[in-house]
């Protein structure tokens, strides 16, 4: 009997372990095998990271040519001091990795589609949407094409090296706790996830395109209401680049070969980057700075995350001495300075990402209609290994413009994404920090394809510049605005802008250089663009910096936290006259407003409700077609609108018998809105940092902070400022920079968030470029890597 | 006396075995050693429970600085001074199961 309740016991004992030892849903939450995870040896626990228990760690590695030094600053920002760019790379990878190697591979695991690999099967449908996107079709094409460069991809190897000398190197009980709670192991990196970074960025930011919505609008409203709702440029705009422009001898004038649709177009599901995002960077002469040098600031926005985007790092060899910050998974420096140049970049935004009608010529969709001949379309079966699954398979159709991304919709995708490099896209930013002059910069970033980023540049020889760099498509005029007719190839793009015939401007007379995402040039310029642009931020800037006076450090700080919206002060100088008596007393919070979105205000979330109702109000014609995709308007477009007419046909609601003009919209829609209970912009905003898994625990608390997505202060809920830099140019260059986060991608560190609530502030912190070692005041730690056989 | 023994073995071997091997270790080992040294059902699962228990919370103790129990109480919405308990008492369970089934399942020796 003893020994029967002995071996009962022995059973319910193994199957207790086995619990331990399996994943499991509770609630509908997931969690990790408690054993593993909560055990003091190999689990979680071992990820606690005190502030005093750093020790200096001593490795040996045949990967370096000689020893790197690496030391951790007191803000645990790695110097690397190497005595080649080879062994420096080599050690970026390593430093990266060890402190983000989660993040590194789930930002890789996103673009490839193998989120459902790790995640399980709720993340399929997200995979599917990345391969059919051709994601991963475009890492390889490019992998592919880097062949071409051989001795210049040896920097990327030796990147590439540096990762996994790390990972090889990780025991199970030090990787990082989200493996743990999620269950699964690091895998080897190689140069294609420096590929699918690249592809990822490019998803974010040159991967916007509204061609289904635009072509169900234009058959909605026809061509001239379409002109009116959807105009293709803001006269009132500010462009990056305001001319002259190289003359061509043959303006592209033409007309694009638009189809028309017979039925309405759903849309297409696709991840998108969030509206709003806006990044500004700016480059002042000496004779406009009050040091006597050049000044440049960037700070690019983007959604915000838990570990931060970016990663601060500095890079030290016998040739160059750079600062600045980092994308996890692609060596170099992209956003940063040196001992002689600064250098940033903000998004560009054109419509790079185009679909064509595809006509089938039989049942199974094997070959289409192209240029009069039947064409084979190549089938590509995408295998997923999903975690808790058996393999699943989907087969994507490949045609000459692309793949066909919704089998239910027959278009293909034409996005210069997918293309071949033609040049080493990879050097752009190892190169880039090595230089000394901006004929050196130019040469050494034109090998930069896609996403086309305003890449600004100032030196210490009073030399400042700015280019929209990267590969842009020829295309006739109206061409990607809506469907393309895929019929012919004579339809699509006609090859790409010189680099030289790029817009560009190097020391102009204004005395400064400016980006915020707006257009990149007039309408004079001779090739036709289009694409996701924002005007007000650049506006802003221009009106700052072309004023008659001198700059400080200081007035480029308050620049950058500027929360001012001239959107706000343009259509409230509209609505607010047109209010009714009654209304305007109970309006005085917003006529008293200086139209600064601050924490504090209560104007501003009152304004923002104000202005949605009044949209719907006046594009009914849009917003009550639920069962269709389509864009919306513009916010310059209703200003715009508002401004030149007080009568127009858009203002009357067709749901009325009544004929409504502006004054009527105005005052209904206010008195919608202004008994609503109104709080603060920092609480009403709930802006809060979350962590790529989205789990609480490891995102931030809300934090407290104003900016609006017009102001250049882009700060929104989730979408925001993510590094802002600032360098004064000279003998010894003076830079301040701050990032919402931290260095360490492990939530248990003190340096995970340690910089959130300064970054809210608007504080930054002082960036000395310590070119030799003995320069780093006081050191948490360092790394040595020898070759020692 | 036969019991402190146990348990010290027990709380030491853990340590030492967990470095090495997986946390589960903990199982065979209070098995085998239960097997051996033949204590009652009783103590056969409350010496193994407490050695464990004590091992995993001072081993806790002395890796945590306190981040990362703050952290899993939020995970887990569960008081953060909890969460080394919770592991202890997870650890502390299996060897306890174990532990037992060891002492039951050794025959008892005819008189």
């Amino acid at each position: 009997m003893r020994k029967i309740f002995g071996i009962i016991l022995l059973f319910w004992g193994l199957a207790f372990v086995y619990f331990l030892q399996s994943t499991h849903t509770i609630a509908g939450k997931p969690l990790p095998p408690l054993g593993n995870f909560l055990n003091p040896y190999s689990g979680v626990w071992q990820n606690a990271e005190a502030p005093d228990s750093y020790g200096d760690i001593a490795l040996n590695s045949s990967s370096v040519a000689q020893e790197v030094r690496i030391i951790f600053d007191e803000r645990m920002v790695p110097h690397i001091y190497a005595e080649n760019l080879k062994d420096a790379l080599f050690a970026q990878g390593y430093v990266e990795a060890y402190h983000r190697l989660f993040q590194m591979d789930i930002s890789t695991r996103s673009p490839a589609g193998r989120l459902s690999e790790v995640l399980g099967p709720n993340l399929l449908k997200y995979d599917k949407k990345q391969r059919r996107l051709g994601l991963s079709y475009a890492a390889d094409n490019a992998v592919r094409s880097w062949q071409q460069f051989p001795d210049l991809l040896e920097n990327v190897d030796a990147y590439t090296a540096g990762i996994n000398y790390y990972i090889e190197n990780l025991s199970p009980a030090h990787y990082p706790m989200e493996y743990k709670l999620l269950d699964f192991a690091p895998t080897a990196w190689n140069n294609r996830r420096c590929a699918l970074l690249l592809k990822a960025m490019s998803q974010t930011l040159a991967g916007y395109e509204e061609d289904i919505e635009m072509s169900n609008a234009f058959k909605l409203l026809g061509k001239d209401d379409f002109k009116v709702v959807y105009p293709l440029y803001n006269p009132k705009d500010i462009p990056v680049i305001e001319g002259p422009y190289i003359p061509l001898k043959n303006k592209n004038i033409n007309e694009a070969v638009v189809e028309e649709l017979s039925i309405y177009l759903p849309k297409i599901g696709r991840p998108r980057s969030p509206e709003g995002v806006g990044s500004n960077n700016w480059a002042i002469s000496g004779s406009k700075s009050e040091t006597g040098n050049p000044l440049l600031a960037n700070d690019p926005h983007l959604a915000l995350s838990l570990p931060s985007t970016w990663y601060e790092i500095a890079i030290t060899t016998p040739d160059f001495s750079a600062h600045g910050v980092t994308l996890l998974g692609m060596p170099g420096i992209m956003i940063g300075f040196n001992e002689n140049i600064a250098w940033g970049e903000t998004n560009v935004g054109h419509d790079v990402s185009d679909y064509y009608t595809v006509a089938w010529t039989d049942e199974n969709r094997t070959s289409y209609m192209l240029d009069g001949k039947a064409t084979k379309a190549t089938l590509k079966i995408e295998s997923y290994t999903v975690k808790g699954m058996k393999e699943v398979l989907d087969t994507v159709r490949y045609t000459a413009w692309g793949p066909i991304v919704d089998d239910s919709i027959n278009l293909a995708l034409r996005w210069l994404v997918h293309d071949e490099a033609s040049t080493p896209e990879f050097m752009t930013f190892v190169s880039g920090m090595t230089c000394n002059t901006y004929d050196e910069y130019l040469e050494a970033t034109g090998t930069f394809q896609a996403p086309a980023q305003n890449f600004i540049y100032a030196d210490n020889h009073n030399e400042i510049g700015l280019r929209i760099n990267g590969k842009l498509p020829i295309k006739t005029y109206g061409e990607g605005v809506m469907i393309g007719d895929g019929s012919s190839t004579k339809n699509g793009w006609q090859g790409f802008i010189p680099r030289n015939e790029n817009p560009q401007e190097r020391n102009p007379t204004r005395g400064y250089v400016s980006s915020s995402n707006q257009w990149s040039t007039s309408t004079e310029y001779p090739y036709f663009f289009n694409g996701n642009f924002e005007g007000y931020r650049g506006r802003m800037a221009h009106s700052v910096l072309s004023q008659d006076s001198t700059f400080s450090i200081a007035d480029m700080k308050a620049l950058q936290n500027s929360n001012y919206s001239i959107e706000a002060e343009e259509a409230l100088g509209i609505l607010l006259p047109l209010l009714d008596s009654s209304n305007l007393k109970q309006a005085s919070l917003l006529s008293e407003w200086n139209f600064e979105y601050n924490a504090d205000a209560k104007a501003p979330p009152l304004f923002d409700r104000w202005f949605a109702a009044l949209e719907q109000m006046i594009w009914d014609e849009i917003f009550s077609e639920t069962t269709i995709a389509l864009p919306t308007p513009d916010t310059w477009v209703t200003i715009n609108l508002m401004e030149s007419s007080k009568d127009h046909p858009f203002y009357d609601i067709q749901a009325t018998p009544y004929t409504e003009n502006l004054k009527d919209l105005v005052n209904a829609s206010f008195a919608a809105v202004i008994l609503l209970p109104n709080a603060t912009l920092g609480a009403t905003k709930k802006a809060h940092i979350p962590h790529l898994t989205r789990l609480p625990a490891f995102s931030s608390d809300t934090i407290h902070i104003g900016g609006t997505k017009r102001a250049l202060n882009a700060m929104q809920q989730t979408v925001g400022p993510s590094w802002r830099m600032i360098v004064a140019l000279g003998e010894n260059p003076e830079a301040y920079g701050m990032y919402p986060g931290g260095q360490s991608g492990n939530p248990a560190s003190a340096y995970y968030m340690n910089k959130i609530d300064a970054w809210a502030k608007g504080e930054y912190d002082r960036i000395p470029l310590a070119t030799q070692p003995e320069s780093i005041s006081s050191p948490i730690f360092k790394i040595t890597i020898s070759n020692e056989e | 006396m036969k019991n402190s023994i146990v348990f010290l073995f027990l709380f030491t071997a853990t340590i030492l075995c967990s470095f090495v091997f997986p946390w589960w270790i903990i199982a065979p080992l209070t098995m085998a050693f239960t097997y051996a040294t033949r204590p009652s059902a009783t103590a056969g699962f409350t010496v193994p429970f407490l050695a464990i228990f004590l091992a995993w919370a001072l081993s806790i103790y002395f890796i945590d600085n306190g981040s990362v129990q703050t952290l899993l109480g939020q995970l887990f919405r569960i008081p953060a001074f909890m969460t080394p308990l919770v592991a202890s008492l997870l650890g502390g369970f299996v060897a306890g199961l174990f532990g037992c089934a060891g002492s039951l399942i050794r025959p008892k020796k005819s008189l």
